[in-house]
C-alpha cells in the first residue's frame, strides 16, 4: 500500500505543489465522494435516482450530475400502457401492460433506437418508469404523443416513496 | 504554434498520448453503424421533444456536429507537434461533454468514459512540456483513478440484493436480442437456468468492478492484467458494442504501461 501509485504520487504531489494535476485530482476525489455517499448516505442515493428521471432541476443541476459515473446503477424499470394508469399501482401483474428491465435511464426505452418509428402510434401511450433502491423508489409517468412534428415525452406526475426513517 | 524541442521524453509522450487518443477514436466511432444512422437521419425525421432540455442540448446538428467533431484530431497521427495534441484534447473533452448532455446520446456511457480520458488526455498534453521529473508517476496514478471513479460508479449503484442475487443482470441478459454469445445461450438455456447461473455471474461483475475501484492502490501491472481481460469479458455477457465504452479506459491503462513507474 506504501508503494502503490496513489500514495507515491500524493506524497510527489504534497512536496512538490502543481495546480493542474491537484484540480484534476480534487476533481476525481470530488466524484469519488458523492459516489461513496451512493452506498452510505440515503439522500445522495435519492439525488442520484432522481437523475435517471430527469428531476433535478434546474438543467445546469442534472448536467453536473451526468458527469458522475452511474452505469448500470439501481434497479430501474420501464412500462407502457395505452390506458392511464395510477402512478402507485403494480404494473408488473397487468398483462396489458409492457415491462421492461433496463440497466440505466430507463426512459430513453422509447427514443434511443436505430428506428423510432414503432414509437409512433395514433394515439396517447403512457410511460411509466420505476426506479428502486434498497428502501427507496421513484416513479415517473409520462404521456408520450406522436404526430407529424416528432414525439413529444410530457411529464405527467412523480412518486416518491422512502422507508429510511 | 508551438514545437517540442527541448524535452527528451517528448517523442515516448507522443507515443502515449497517440495509444490513448487511438483507443478513444476507436472506442467513439465502433457504433458507427447505429449513430450513423441515429443521429443523421432517425432524431430528425422522428424528433423527440423533452422539455428537459435546453435546445441546444436537443437540437439534431448540435449532436451531429459533436460526433463528427473527432475527426478533426487525426493529424496528430501524421504531425507530431504539441498544437495538434493540445487541440485534440480541446475537441475529444467538449464532444463527450455535449453528447453527454445531449437529449438523444446522453444515455450512453461512451460519451461518459470518453469524457474522463479526454480530461486526463487534456492534463497530460497541458503537462508534458513541464519538464516535471514525477510527471510519470503522476500520470500513471491518475488514469487508475479515473479507471477506479468508472467502476466505482457501477459498483456502489449495485449495492443492492436485487443485483447481488443476479435479477437484474438477468432479467436484462433475458430481454436482450444480440450479442453472439448470448443469442446461443439464450437458445440453448432455459430462463431459470440462466437465472441461476446470473445467481454467480452477478457477483463475478459486481467483485469485478470492485477490483478496480482499488486500482490506485496496487500495481500497475496487476491492473492491466486483471483489468483489461475483466473488462474485455463484460462483452460476453452483453454485446461486443460495450467496447464503445471500454476502449478508451483500455487504451489509458495500456499506455500508461509506456510510462515509468518511478521517477
Amino acid at each position: 500500500m506504501e508503494r502503490s501509485p496513489i500514495t507515491k504520487s500524493i506524497k510527489f504531489l504534497s512536496s512538490c505543489p502543481q495546480r493542474s494535476t491537484s484540480i484534476f485530482y480534487g476533481a476525481l476525489f470530488l466524484v469519488f465522494c458523492v459516489l461513496i455517499g451512493v452506498g452510505l448516505c440515503p439522500d445522495i442515493q435519492k439525488t442520484m435516482m432522481r437523475k435517471f428521471h430527469f428531476m433535478p432541476r434546474p438543467f445546469v443541476q442534472w448536467a453536473m450530475l451526468q458527469f458522475v459515473p452511474s452505469m448500470y446503477n439501481f434497479k430501474n424499470d420501464f412500462f407502457e400502457s395505452l390506458q392511464p394508469l395510477p402512478i402507485d399501482a403494480r404494473m408488473e401483474d397487468r398483462p396489458e401492460v409492457q415491462h421492461f428491465t433496463v440497466n440505466h435511464y430507463p426512459l430513453r426505452m422509447v427514443y434511443f433506437y436505430y428506428s423510432r418509428q414503432t414509437f409512433v402510434f395514433p394515439k396517447p401511450v403512457y410511460v411509466y418508469i420505476r426506479t428502486t433502491f434498497r428502501k427507496q423508489e421513484i416513479t415517473t409517468s409520462y404521456m408520450m404523443v406522436s404526430s407529424s412534428k416528432g414525439i413529444q415525452i410530457y411529464f405527467l406526475n412523480a412518486y416518491e416513496y422512502s422507508d429510511n426513517k | 504554434m508551438n514545437i517540442l524541442t527541448t524535452n527528451k521524453n517528448n517523442d515516448r509522450y507522443f507515443g502515449v498520448a497517440r495509444v490513448v487518443v487511438a483507443f478513444w477514436l476507436l472506442g467513439w466511432f465502433l457504433k458507427i453503424n447505429f449513430f450513423s444512422h441515429y443521429l443523421f437521419h432517425e432524431i430528425s425525421a422522428f424528433p423527440v421533444v423533452i422539455d428537459f432540455f435546453p435546445s441546444f442540448f436537443r437540437s439534431p446538428i448540435s449532436a451531429q456536429f459533436f460526433y463528427i467533431y473527432p475527426l478533426f484530431v487525426l493529424p496528430l497521427f501524421f504531425r507530431p507537434q504539441l498544437f495538434y495534441f493540445r487541440f485534440a484534447s480541446f475537441v475529444m473533452t467538449a464532444s463527450s461533454a455535449v453528447l453527454l448532455l445531449h437529449q438523444d446520446t446522453h444515455n450512453d456511457a461512451t460519451f461518459l468514459t470518453s469524457f474522463w480520458v479526454a480530461v486526463w488526455l487534456s492534463w497530460f498534453v497541458h503537462r508534458m512540456t513541464a519538464d516535471d521529473p514525477m510527471f510519470d508517476v503522476h500520470a500513471r496514478s491518475l488514469s487508475l483513478c479515473v479507471v477506479a471513479v468508472i467502476f466505482l460508479g457501477g459498483f456502489t449503484g449495485k449495492l443492492t440484493p436485487e443485483y447481488w442475487n443476479g435479477e437484474v443482470f438477468a432479467s436484462i441478459f433475458l430481454q436482450q436480442h444480440y450479442g453472439l454469445v448470448g443469442e446461443w445461450i439464450r437458445a440453448h438455456m432455459s430462463a431459470e437456468a440462466i437465472r441461476f447461473h446470473f445467481q454467480w455471474i452477478a457477483k463475478m461483475i459486481i467483485l469485478g468492478e470492485a477490483f478496480l475501484v482499488f486500482a490506485p492502490f496496487l500495481p500497475y501491472r496487476l491492473v492491466c492484467v486483471l483489468g483489461i481481460p475483466f473488462m474485455l469479458g463484460i462483452a460476453l455477457y452483453t454485446t461486443w458494442m460495450i467496447f464503445s465504452v471500454l476502449f478508451c479506459l483500455i487504451g489509458l491503462l495500456i499506455a500508461g504501461l509506456f510510462l515509468q513507474k518511478d521517477n
